[in-house]
């Protein structure tokens, strides 16, 4: 029979279907098969003795329970309130539950209630009943993680100086329970982070990596501390090398997570910051981050990048410490082979080393990065061509008369002439002010040629530059306009612009 | 000579009942003395103008018969006698034959081209007769030049039944050659519709080899209008050929239909409404074929899979048009018939598959007919309407519907006592449609759920197929919803009337038509399956006539094959049954065990092999059940378990049989008797090296180390080293190709592996035997590195969870001794990977290992 036959058949088989005898068959043997599955699961489990005690009570809510419950929250609030001890922790515990709910929560169910939260940071006094106490921070860790108005609240309901004080609890899941809150509400913005920070937060939280603690402890620590240095403007520590001491340390450590948490934290520190960016420099970490570059996974690669792109915004001298570190042969590679951001991060990097001194420029010439960058701009995807564009154009500002040189043999005036398509007013600036030297660079050579020509201005105009260049000269922006007409009228006198009837002023 | 032979022909098929029988008789003895030579006798009688027609006719019908089976392997053996001849036997035979292909006889060059047909496929497959196509079309051309018209239609008429039999071969040669004489045939001014229809149906059945050459454009637009004026020809039998085409065109390429589908949708639409049902009826196939395709094309989108087919979504552009005509086509059923396949069948078909394609949208283009036509006098209308509203079930979703549903269910559950009995059948077809696919709508509104049931229950005393029907429809009430966890449910006061009625219809005379009583025990277990809480003391009291019912079968009289077929069924059945009843009633079960266990061993008697895998289905649910219980019956038991291990071609079985020894070992600890345990794991050593066995069930018998291991604990000592050899051995296995069967082959025995890994560790840790672990750690991280190191596609959730269960269960157990040797990159990077899991229960493994890492 051929598949087109059998096909027919199987389709005068659906009319008024019903299950076969091998249909019902299979379905009991598949039933019977995964009831074993579940015996052997059950048995390693025991045997295993995985302590999930803080979990037991992550119940899978039907959608009756759940409604049926939220019909309930009242009931539980009253002796939240109301109640002796017992009631206020199962009561407690119930609206935990209910507020660990992964789709919709019922928050504002539970916060319309007057003095909810207030009676929730009692409980975390409560020293002497650590299940109620832990309870209550599990509930207020879920409130903060909410909409920023549910954040506020819990801040306004005086939460931060217990938590400040719960994170150096001696019981782990408080401690760590609470330690999830202080970063939930200081990753929420600005404002809350400050809020956090002059509560005493920092201090305790380097206490606490100091102390050598549970790894599940130092995920979470490192966390919290990466969200507090994340936000902008940038955190006012009392003693920020204290802090930038410890996440150095924590560089070495074994945990992937805590390295990369590390990273970036030290990334957000050292962002703009000159003095931090000194002192991390004079801290010798240079060489470490370089070596992460090389690091498989951008868990790692990408927060290391980061950070060396923001050494290099410094001076000439912490820059030169960074290249010190064979950083380019790396960054060449992973120009190559890295995904999209970090190409970007490394153009970004580039684009800052290039503005350098001509013996750094010269680094990068040498490591044949210009061909590289030169094909990146041609078909790379627009942020990364961004950055490149910078690169680019920075190497021909900043450099001398042979890296130009170089660079137009390299073909530099075609790559300029392409983005002058680009729609970005900076960039369109600085490829016309890159423009204007190396045509001034061919100016010089032509006065010294026999025929006088202008070689790069005869490029510019084989490529189709010079209509590009008009158009930017009837930009709106007036720099631009005002720099496409100074090359225009100085380099090619001979060319007459084109009148459009429906121009403006 | 030949007068003779002509007499004897016609002889044989005379009326008179002696003439018949010699003439018959002597054709025997003629092949039997001389088979060569008669067979040149016949084909020369084939040949012969001045002979009658029914000789010539028989002559060739016993000359292809001698070569021609059903069955495979005669078919085989008759192919090598005709080989076997000598060569200027089969060039004569075949010479005469090519010859009367141009015969002005019609019925001569037919007989000719079926002969020719078995003959010529047989030798081209033995590479006997490579030229077969160039020859015929060669000979064609020849004589056609001289005038003869017969002589194409013969040939085409001859290529049509050689691709035929050819349709499992991959390609042919000369497909351009053939092409052209068809297509010639088709399309040529002087064709006649004789010649036509001889080309379409050659074109029919030669289709699936050109694939190729309907790459190029120009010949498939050739073809395809080709084929369209054959649909659009005024003689049906032409017109249908030519509608079968498009049908299969369709199938086979997709995307010719591009240009055409214009044209197409005029001629079905067409057709669809002309009085000749044929027509109608391959209309209609070709827009199933379309929705067919298209379903697959949504289907490979969805997976991401490539596929050259350009989906257009015609049937969405049509629907609008073609489903009220598809609706109209549904009044046109049979009355008595539901089994054949006719426009209605067709149009059934087809709108469940438009629903599917085009979802809600099928309501409004469909809700006019149903509810004009439901309530409609005509018992055809009123058919038509009900089994309209349960072909648009599937793809529509229940708040579109409620109003359908709650205007047409109190109809049809009048309509259950219709004067017309297929009224009855459909409209228990389509309550069970409506409880498979919206039962909420139903179950909103208790009143009509308790009529509904009343409602079918009384069905169930109905002629055999609406009683099916209603019964599969009380089936899928139940599957509706898992009660299992609750106290109590809608359906619990329903529990006993459903449960007695159904078995009363199990009980039935006529219970193995329409599948009645398959369909009524199907609903029983189904009902017990799902089930609330408060049902289970019934439940309990209906054990023991359930139980007998299944052990009055071993002494059923077999008087025929049919009496056995019948009670491999009521044993299959009843093994299903009450499986479910020992999965629900768990150790309340005990005080029938030791009955059940006898019932269930003697149903592995009966030779009919699938009941054995239900009868190894409903031990294993005791064992769960009894638990530590079942241990005295496994002295019994044991000898059915070695034999089922060991049935290595009865695959599932097999896999039953190995997942029944695990659950023993799992259920009962430390107390299956040594030389048991022993044969086990003999018996499951042997089955995983066997070459015999397939695959895909070995990772679930590596599995069962794993289990015994944990059962026996430190007694497994005398079988480690023989186990972890065949351990090492399965994670030595690698990806050799893209194949999803061998990857997912692959993921199960690596993660088998890691899985009885843990519960050996575990196990000798119970008698503190762990240091003999010691010697299998550095095979075990190379294999952990080696699945760091695969594809990260081939890593998946419960890999992640095997690997860091098992790196826990080492740390855990062996601590320092080996913690250094398991620091390393590739395994901090599993444990990682699994403690970031989404999953909880895997993150949760993965947490825990990674605390006895670091």
């Amino acid at each position: 029979m051929s598949c087109f036959e059998k096909k027919l058949k199987k389709r005068r088989q659906k009319f008024k279907s019903k299950n076969t005898r091998e249909d019902r068959l299979r379905s009991r043997v598949n039933l019977t098969i995964n009831l074993s599955r579940k015996l052997r699961e059950q048995t390693l489990q025991k045997k295993r003795n995985i302590n999930t005690s803080s979990d037991q009570t992550i119940l899978e809510l039907t959608d009756e329970q759940i409604e049926e419950e939220v019909q309930n929250i009242p009931n539980y609030i009253n002796k939240m309130i109301n109640g002796n001890i017992d009631e206020q922790y199962t009561s407690t515990q119930r609206i935990r539950v209910l507020l660990s709910i992964e789709k919709d929560p019922p928050i504002n169910e539970i916060l319309e209630h007057n003095g909810i939260l207030t009676t929730l940071v009692k409980f975390l006094d409560y020293d002497n009943h650590q299940r109620l106490q832990f309870e209550a921070a599990w509930s207020l860790t879920n409130i903060a993680a909410g909409l920023t108005e549910h954040t506020r609240m819990v801040i306004n309901a005086g939460s931060l100086p217990a938590f400040s004080r719960l994170i150096i609890s001696k019981n782990e899941s408080i401690q760590e329970q609470s330690i999830w809150a202080i970063g939930n509400i200081a990753g929420d913005c600005a404002e809350f982070r400050d809020k956090v920070i002059e509560n005493g937060v920092v201090f305790n939280l380097i206490n606490i990596i100091e102390s050598n603690p549970r790894i599940e402890i130092l995920k979470s620590t490192t966390w919290a501390l990466c969200n507090i240095c994340r936000a902008k403007p940038h955190p006012e520590l009392k003693d920020p090398n204290a802090l930038i001491s410890v996440l150095i340390g924590l560089l070495d450590f074994q945990d992937i997570k805590v390295v990369s948490d590390s990273c970036w934290s030290l990334c957000y520190l050292a962002d703009g910051q000159p003095d931090v960016i000194e002192y991390v420099v004079d801290q010798d970490i240079c060489p470490k981050m370089v070596n992460f570059l090389k690091y498989p996974s951008p868990i790692i690669n990408t927060p290391a990048l980061r950070f060396l792109g923001n050494i290099v915004t410094g001076t000439d001298e912490q820059t030169q410490t960074v290249l010190n570190c064979g950083v380019l042969p790396i960054l060449f590679e992973l120009l190559i082979q890295g995904n999209t951001l970090n190409r970007k991060e490394v153009c970004w990097t580039l684009s800052n080393i290039c503005a350098g001194s001509p013996e750094q420029i010269q680094a990068v010439i040498d490591q044949k990065f210009v061909p590289l960058v030169i094909e990146i701009l041609k078909k790379d995807t627009y942020a990364v061509r961004k950055e490149a564009a910078w690169t680019i154009s920075n190497l021909v500002y900043m450099g001398n008369v042979k890296q130009m040189i170089y660079l137009i043999n390299n073909g530099a005036i075609d790559i300029f002439c392409d983005l002058l398509s680009l729609n970005d007013v900076k960039i369109l600036n600085s490829c016309l002010e890159s423009l204007t030297k190396i045509l001034k660079l061919g100016d010089f050579f032509a006065k010294m040629s026999e025929n006088q020509v202008n070689r790069c201005a005869q490029k510019i105009d084989e490529v189709g530059g010079i209509e590009k260049i008009d158009l930017l000269y009837k930009h709106q922006n007036v720099l631009l306009s005002k720099t496409s007409k100074y090359i225009l009228d100085k380099y090619f006198p001979n060319y007459v612009t084109e009148n459009y009837s429906e121009e403006e002023d | 000579m030949s007068e003779e032979l002509t007499q004897i022909l016609l002889d044989a098929q005379s009326t008179d009942q002696e003439k018949r029988n010699q003439g018959m008789e002597r054709i025997k003895s003629a092949k039997d003395n001389n088979l060569p030579v008669f067979l040149v006798l016949l084909a020369e009688e084939l040949k012969s103008e001045e002979k009658p027609n029914e000789s010539r006719q028989l002559a060739g019908i016993i000359l292809k018969n001698t070569f021609v089976s059903k069955d495979e392997q005669k078919k085989i053996e008759l192919a090598n006698v005709w080989c076997n001849f000598k060569e200027d036997v089969r060039t004569e035979i075949k010479q005469i034959l090519v010859m009367t292909l141009g015969s002005p006889n019609r019925i001569a060059r037919h007989t000719s081209a079926q002969v020719i047909g078995a003959i010529g496929s047989i030798e081209y497959l033995k590479d006997l007769w490579p030229a077969l196509f160039s020859d015929l079309i060669g000979y064609m051309n020849e004589e056609t030049q001289k005038g003869s018209e017969n002589i194409q239609e013969g040939v085409l008429t001859c290529i049509g039944y050689i691709a035929e039999e050819l349709a499992e071969i991959e390609e042919l040669p000369n497909v351009n050659e053939i092409l052209e004489a068809i297509s010639d045939g088709m399309t040529s001014e002087n064709s006649n519709d004789e010649l036509k229809l001889s080309a379409t149906t050659a074109l029919y059945n030669s289709l699936e080899f050109f694939e190729s050459a309907f790459g190029k454009p120009q010949i498939r637009d050739h073809l395809m209008k080709a084929m369209i004026n054959a649909a659009k020809n005024q003689n049906q039998k032409v017109s249908q050929k030519g509608l079968e085409c498009l049908v299969k065109i369709a199938y086979v390429d997709y995307n010719s239909l591009e240009n055409f589908i214009e044209d197409i949708y005029e001629i079905t639409m067409k057709a669809m409404t002309c009085d000749n049902d044929l027509l109608a009826l391959q209309s209609v196939e070709f827009w199933n074929t379309v929705c067919e395709e298209e379903e697959e094309i949504n289907e490979l989108i969805l997976e991401e899979e490539q596929d050259n087919r350009v989906g257009k979504k015609y049937i969405q552009a049509v629907s609008e048009n073609l489903v009220p005509n598809l609706c109209q086509l549904l009044t046109f059923q049979d009355e008595f018939e539901d089994s054949g396949w006719g426009v209605a069948q067709a149009a059934t078909v087809s709108l469940s598959l438009i629903s599917n394609l085009i979802e809600n949208q099928i309501t409004d283009l469909t809700i006019q007919f149903i509810s004009d036509n439901i309530v409609h006098t005509e018992w055809n209308h009123k058919e038509a309407g009900i089994i309209c509203l349960s072909s648009i079930l599937e793809g529509t979703d229940t708040d579109q519907l409620q109003k359908v549903i709650d205007d047409a269910l109190p109809l049809l559950l009048d309509y259950l006592e219709d004067d017309h009995e297929k009224v009855r059948n459909s409209s228990a077809y389509a309550i069970g449609r409506i409880f498979e696919y919206h039962f909420e709508a139903v179950a909103i509104n208790t009143e009509v759920l308790e009529n509904s049931i009343g409602a079918l229950l009384n069905s169930l005393l109905d002629v055999p197929h609406v009683a099916s029907n209603a019964a599969w429809a009380l089936n899928n009430l139940a599957e509706a919803n898992d009660y299992t966890n609750e106290e109590t449910s809608p359906l619990s006061s329903f529990f006993m009337p459903i449960v007695e009625k159904l078995s009363v219809a199990t009980l039935r005379e006529d219970g193995e038509k329409s599948n009645l009583r398959f369909q009524a025990y199907e609903a029983i277990s189904t009902t017990f399956l799902k089930s609330a809480q408060d049902t289970l003391d019934d439940m309990l009291l209906a054990v023991s006539p359930l139980l007998e019912r299944l052990e009055a079968t071993f002494s059923m009289e077999l008087l025929s094959s049919n009496d056995e077929i019948l009670q491999s069924q009521i044993q299959g059945s009843l093994c299903g049954v009450l499986q479910f009843m020992s999965v629900r009633l768990d150790k309340q079960i005990e005080e029938y065990a030791e009955r059940l266990i006898n019932c269930f061993l003697q149903v592995f008697k009966n030779p009919e092999a699938v009941v054995h895998e239900e009868a190894m289905m409903a031990i294993d649910s005791l064992i769960n059940a009894l638990g530590t219980g079942f241990l005295k019956y496994l002295e019994v038991v044991h000898p059915y378990f070695i034999g089922g291990i060991n049935s290595y071609k009865q695959e599932r079985l097999c896999s039953l049989t190995t997942n029944a020894v695990g659950d023993l070992f799992k259920t009962i600890e430390r107390e299956i008797p040594q030389k048991c345990h022993s044969e086990y794991v003999d018996v499951f050593l042997e089955a995983i090296s066997s070459e015999e066995l397939e695959n895909e069930v070995k990772p679930d018998m590596i599995l069962v180390f794993g289990d015994i291991a944990l059962s026996i604990c430190g007694e497994f000592e005398p079988y480690l080293e023989r186990v972890t050899e065949t351990l090492e051995h399965a994670s030595s296995v690698e990806y050799t190709e893209e194949d999803n069967d061998q990857i997912n082959y692959i993921q199960n025995l690596q993660r088998s592996v890691l899985e009885t890994y843990s519960g050996i560790i575990q196990g000798l840790k119970d008698d503190q035997k762990e240091e003999l672990f010691l010697n299998y750690c550095q095979s075990i991280i190379e294999f952990l590195v080696r699945i760091h190191d695969t594809e990260e596609d081939f890593i998946d959730d419960k890999m992640l969870k095997a690997a860091a269960g098992l790196i826990g269960d080492i740390l855990s157990i062996l601590g320092n001794q080996v913690k250094e040797a398991f620091q390393i990159q590739p395994i901090q990077e599993l444990v990682n990977a699994c403690a970031n899991s989404e999953k909880k229960s895997v993150a949760e493994v993965g947490k825990w290992a990674l605390s006895r890492l670091l």
